[in-house]
């Protein structure tokens, strides 16, 4: 059994190399081009959140929906319901229990989060090298960006964040977030559509 | 007759005390086979409301206990030591990581996970128990923060568009406690430092 594990994870190993830095470049401009022309996304996510201490997983299921330039709508269906939609500079937190209406200028944290949110649905965040320091792993149909933070607000949250890209449609479709705590939180796109018609109305601010 | 009538008053009277605790420690929570709980918390404070995801296991002699917001972002750890009724906070995020924050956190959460044991007079704290929905509610009324614990719906056997039980509360019971007059001054500035925060 040991073994077997030895030679799966020594295949992982191999199956992952990290780039060299003209080939990191490359792949970053090739991510960033392809979020470019990015205008629209939508998919279901898994959201896995892993807390160390406890042993125990937290399963959200949710949709999500992307209009460029800035509108962004994250909600979770199951097993709880919390709505988050970012129109322009504003944004909205809606749950059973309330309402929020944030104007995102208002807070720096906020503003770097909701930032970091929008260019991980992309990948543009590959391309923000004044929030990350970007290592990325080519695998056979997959590029594992490992990002790990340079600023004070994220290095306080995060240990780093792994972005994966599928290389074929140059998409994020999956993005954990490892933090100081030694928790983890993967969220897995799926189902992603692209470029096809997102009616405007939901990311209305009610 | 009259002592009749009074055995059965002293009856009710023990009777409604011995309802009032059959909580174990660590209820009012509810616990799965695998002792675990989990609700979602709405936290209201005088500065602001936060909604998140709370977790709770229970040992033999302690309850450890993980509070995330929906996107997974960790608030805070702890564990609570059902001997010695301490709370222990762990992993606090940066934004809650203050002494006056969590000195407030740690009795709330004493408050709460020792109810049976505590029922004394000149309480500034109610907990209170929705019947059917299983909701429960601290209200740290010295600081006017709320918190409110619904019960979260397994992944599996949630439908695709659930609406999470708004808690209607009755109190079913107030319970109380003291608090030393020589802590009086501190838990103030305690409480002016907060509502600052």
């Amino acid at each position: 059994m040991f073994c077997c594990f030895i030679f799966v994870c020594g295949m992982r190993g191999q199956e992952l190399k990290e780039v060299d830095e003209a080939r990191r470049r490359e792949i970053i401009r090739e991510v960033d081009k392809a979020a470019s022309s990015l205008k629209t996304m939508q998919c279901d996510f898994v959201q896995t959140k892993r807390l160390s201490m406890l042993n125990e997983k937290i399963i959200a299921h949710g949709k999500m929906y992307y209009l460029r330039p800035g509108l962004l709508r994250w909600e979770y269906t199951r097993p709880y319901t919390y709505t988050f939609v970012l129109n322009g500079s504003k944004v909205m937190l809606k749950s059973v229990q309330k309402k929020d209406l944030i104007d995102v200028k208002s807070s720096r944290l906020f503003q770097e989060i909701v930032r970091i949110m929008m260019n991980s649905v992309t990948g543009k965040c590959l391309s923000e090298a004044d929030d990350f320091l970007v290592t990325i792993h080519s695998g056979t149909d997959t590029w594992i960006a490992r990002l790990t933070p340079q600023k004070k607000e994220m290095k306080q949250m995060f240990r780093h964040i792994v972005l994966h890209l599928d290389r074929s449609r140059m998409l994020v479709n999956a993005v954990e977030m490892v933090e100081k705590s030694g928790d983890t939180t993967l969220i897995e796109l799926k189902n992603i559509r692209t470029n096809a018609s997102v009616d405007e109305k939901i990311f209305a601010l009610d | 007759m009259k002592r009749f009538l009074l055995w059965i008053s002293l009856w009710l009277t023990a009777m409604s005390a011995a309802a009032q605790t059959v909580w174990t420690d660590g209820a009012p929570f509810v616990f799965d086979a695998e002792r675990k709980a989990r609700y979602v918390l709405y936290l209201k404070s005088p500065k602001a409301d936060v909604t998140g995801i709370s977790v709770i296991r229970r040992e033999e002699n302690r309850l450890l206990g993980s509070v995330v917001n929906e996107f997974g972002l960790k608030a805070f750890d702890f564990v609570y030591d059902t001997r010695r009724q301490r709370v222990k906070l762990l992993n606090v995020a940066a934004i809650l990581d203050k002494w006056y924050i969590r000195k407030v956190l740690k009795k709330d959460l004493r408050f709460l996970f020792s109810c049976r044991t505590k029922r004394r007079a000149g309480s500034s704290r109610t907990l209170s128990t929705g019947d059917a929905d299983g909701c429960i509610t601290l209200e740290n009324r010295r600081f006017g923060i709320t918190y409110r614990f619904t019960p979260m719906m397994p992944a599996d056997t949630v439908p695709d568009s659930p609406e999470e039980p708004v808690c209607e509360h009755r109190t079913l019971q107030t319970i109380t406690t003291n608090t030393h007059r020589a802590h009086i001054g501190k838990s103030l500035h305690a409480a002016t430092k907060f509502r600052e925060s």
